[in-house]
């Protein structure tokens, strides 16, 4: 990972190395600013994706208003016809096209309407969560068949918000957990598992390394699961559940360790991996120190003194292998 | 690897005769922007437990604004001196930032407390425009002393958004985003211009652009379009409706101007094919933006960072877009019809320029393999 020529370019500017005059043009030979096929390529993505996007608020948003004048057959028809407007899109374009891609995503959006409306329009009386889950068990197939992130993205945050919703109905699983730390653990599970499947993916063939930003979101939502749930034992009595705990963030944090350092480097997953790390050890400290074993402006200068103290030594080291890829 | 590709551009620039000599030593900050912002958060927190102990350390901070002022100065001045002192020590760094944030919070405490501001409700809008004030000034010397890039866009954040803050006490309340806007694009566009003074233009580029979104989201979503200023500080948007509709197309000419420049850079005639399709295609997005203003502005910062290869602000310009979406359902100032109509027909329209672009440019179709 070395500095990009961007980065090199502004940093000689920055030591007159190059004149400003020249700059432009330094970053256009050192490839740092879009070529005019670059901006066609930009322009034709951008185009794309926000007209998707705002196609597919607009008809959730019609949807959501809920037209008297519009009759109940009426709406379901439109949606339907959305559906299959979007499949046929599919169809003609092929899902190798990013576009085919966009067309499956739009589908899976307008099923989400669809349930919505037969929700909206025959009062089902099921609760929201089913809605999501039904949602996300409908789309499964397409989002196996798509191979578009985008669409995983989707279906994971709806399993995560049917979750959500399932404890927010019904408050817990079983007995001996709070509700709070039941659905962590399952999300914390989830996530979890979508980044291990997600690696293991990218690792049979190298074609989607550069999909960095999918790796960094699963592993930031799963390190902050797993740090949430750290914290919430150390704060907690219950020697079972700390032990558990306790154990599931230090083998996270160790299986990070030599996934991202040893074996594919990420130093966004490292980054993320010392903040944890800073946050579960003060949380720690703080606890002792306020059991009575020093006063509270001692325990407050100790603490702020662990937190800068652990930081920085955090950032010296991500800076090491930094300095150590760059070599 | 490195050395082979850094030196491969610089013998580029060599040939080309834009620079001369041998290839400088590399500066040792090559923190990623995601360690920074570790940093940040961490010296954040241990900025907070500082203070908390001196809070309660020194009950005299507490009851004297005196004490409070001489303190929070001492540690403002502690930090600019360890900063300028010790350079590229991480550590020093991160209790510099610590010890600078607390000496603030100290200021700005004592500026509340010889204000009044806890005790008198009576003076509040006064009192409050004064502590934005003495935040502008004081983040203004901090930013110009403090050499070090962290602590640079953390004052440039509070300074542009006490700016902000007080261009909205002072009546401009529905122009201030197209402010922050145009002094974003100004900022980003002369990047390369004032490439010398890099750190200093790119914290405040950050800056402008972190407290635009800010604004838009907190404007729109927790103040309740511009009625908290109203109900809060008693003031009148400039312009009423008319002004808020007037801002919204003023977004647009931002974008329009962004987009003209950038044509210009490459070298491409406003009144060819190219030009008047990107510029229509700019004003058909400053025409959504001004009921949508999300949008514009989300869409300005995607070309300004694409533009510049940033791929940071491209990414803040992406979220924008997403969020005010998501934002745009709950707004009350236009019915969810007329927001679905808006939004439905400005994206069959993007997807229907696409396809005209494709005809326009073949090559494009190749990108969507």
């Amino acid at each position: 990972m070395r500095k990009s020529n961007r980065q090199l370019l502004l940093e000689w500017a920055e030591q007159a190395q190059i004149s400003t005059a020249d700059l432009p043009r330094a970053m256009r030979l050192g490839d740092a600013v879009p070529s005019q096929m670059d901006w066609r390529r930009f322009l034709d993505m951008l185009l794309l994706g926000l007209g998707g996007l705002l196609t597919v608020c607009g008809v959730i948003f019609f949807f959501a208003y809920n037209w008297d004048n519009l009759g109940r057959f009426t709406r379901f028809l439109l949606v339907e016809a959305l559906i299959v407007i979007s499949m046929g899109a599919v169809w003609w374009l092929g899902l190798e096209k990013i576009s085919g891609r966009v067309a499956l995503m739009m589908a899976s959006m307008f099923v989400g309407v669809l349930l919505a409306l037969i929700g909206q329009t025959y009062q089902t009386g099921a609760d929201t969560y089913e809605l999501f889950t039904v949602w996300a068990l409908l789309i499964l197939p397409w989002t196996l068949l798509g191979r578009f992130d985008g669409l995983w993205v989707l279906w994971l945050l709806l399993v995560n918000l049917s979750l959500v919703l399932y404890f927010d109905t019904f408050g817990r699983w079983f007995d001996w957990w709070s509700g709070v730390e039941q659905l962590l653990w399952m999300l914390f599970l989830i996530n979890t598992c979508a980044l291990v499947v997600w690696e293991w993916v990218i690792a049979q063939g190298q074609s989607r390394r550069s999909l960095r930003w999918m790796t960094r979101l699963l592993a930031t939502v799963s390190c902050g699961l797993i740090t949430s749930i750290a914290i919430l034992v150390l704060v907690d009595d219950g020697w079972t559940r700390f032990m558990v705990g306790i154990i599931a963030w230090l083998a996270w944090m160790a299986a990070a360790y030599f996934w991202y350092r040893r074996k594919v480097l990420d130093v966004y997953v490292l980054a993320i991996g010392v903040l944890s790390v800073v946050a579960v050890l003060n949380v720690a400290i703080g606890r002792m120190l306020f059991h009575g074993v020093l006063d509270n402006v001692a325990g407050l200068l100790i603490i702020s003194l662990t937190v800068i103290g652990f930081s920085a030594m955090g950032a010296v080291w991500l800076k090491r292998i930094v300095n150590e890829a760059q070599t | 690897m490195k050395q082979s590709s850094t030196m491969k551009l610089w013998n580029t620039l060599l040939s080309h005769q834009l620079v001369q000599g041998a290839e400088p030593p590399e500066t040792e900050d090559n923190a990623p922007w995601y360690v920074r912002t570790m940093l940040g958060i961490a010296g954040w927190v241990g900025a907070i437990f500082l203070l908390s102990a001196l809070f309660s350390g020194f009950a005299l901070v507490m009851d004297s604004v005196v004490a409070a002022t001489v303190m929070g100065i001492a540690a403002c001045s502690l930090a600019v001196v360890m900063y300028r002192a010790v350079k590229h020590n991480d550590f020093t760094e991160q209790f510099a930032f610590a010890v600078s944030l607390a000496g603030q919070s100290l200021l700005i405490y004592s500026a509340m407390r010889g204000l009044n501001l806890f005790d008198s409700v009576k003076d509040f809008v006064y009192q409050v425009r004064w502590v934005a004030l003495i935040l502008v000034a004081l983040h203004t010397v901090l930013f110009l002393l403090v050499p070090n890039y962290l602590h640079r866009v953390w004052s440039a954040v509070i300074g542009v958004g006490s700016l902000a803050f007080l261009s909205n006490q002072y009546g401009l309340f529905p122009f201030t985003l197209v402010l922050l806007m145009a002094g974003a694009s100004v900022v980003w566009l002369k990047e390369f211009h004032w490439a010398r003074f890099g750190e200093q233009s790119r914290a405040l580029g950050y800056a402008l652009v972190l407290v635009s979104v800010a604004h838009l989201l907190t404007q729109n979503y927790f103040w309740n379009e511009g009625h908290f200023w109203q109900e809060v500080f008693g003031i009148r948007a400039l312009g009423g409706e008319w002004g808020e509709w007037l801002s919204g197309l003023l977004l647009g000419v931002v974008l329009v101007v962004v987009v003209i420049v950038l044509l210009q850079r490459e070298r491409l005639s406003l009144s060819g094919r190219v030009g008047i399709a990107a510029i229509g295609l700019a004003i058909v997005f400053g025409l959504i933006g001004a009921q949508a203003p999300g949008i514009t502005i989300g869409v300005t910062l995607v070309l300004l960072g694409f533009a510049h290869g940033n791929n940071v602000i491209t990414g803040i310009g992406l979220v924008t877009v997403v969020a005010f979406v998501s934002q745009f359902y709950y707004l009350l100032h236009l019915t969810l019809l007329y927001k679905s109509i808006l939004l439905f027909f400005s994206g069959l329209g993007l997807l229907l320029v696409r396809q005209v672009l494709h005809r326009l440019w073949p090559r494009v179709e190749q990108s969507d393999a």
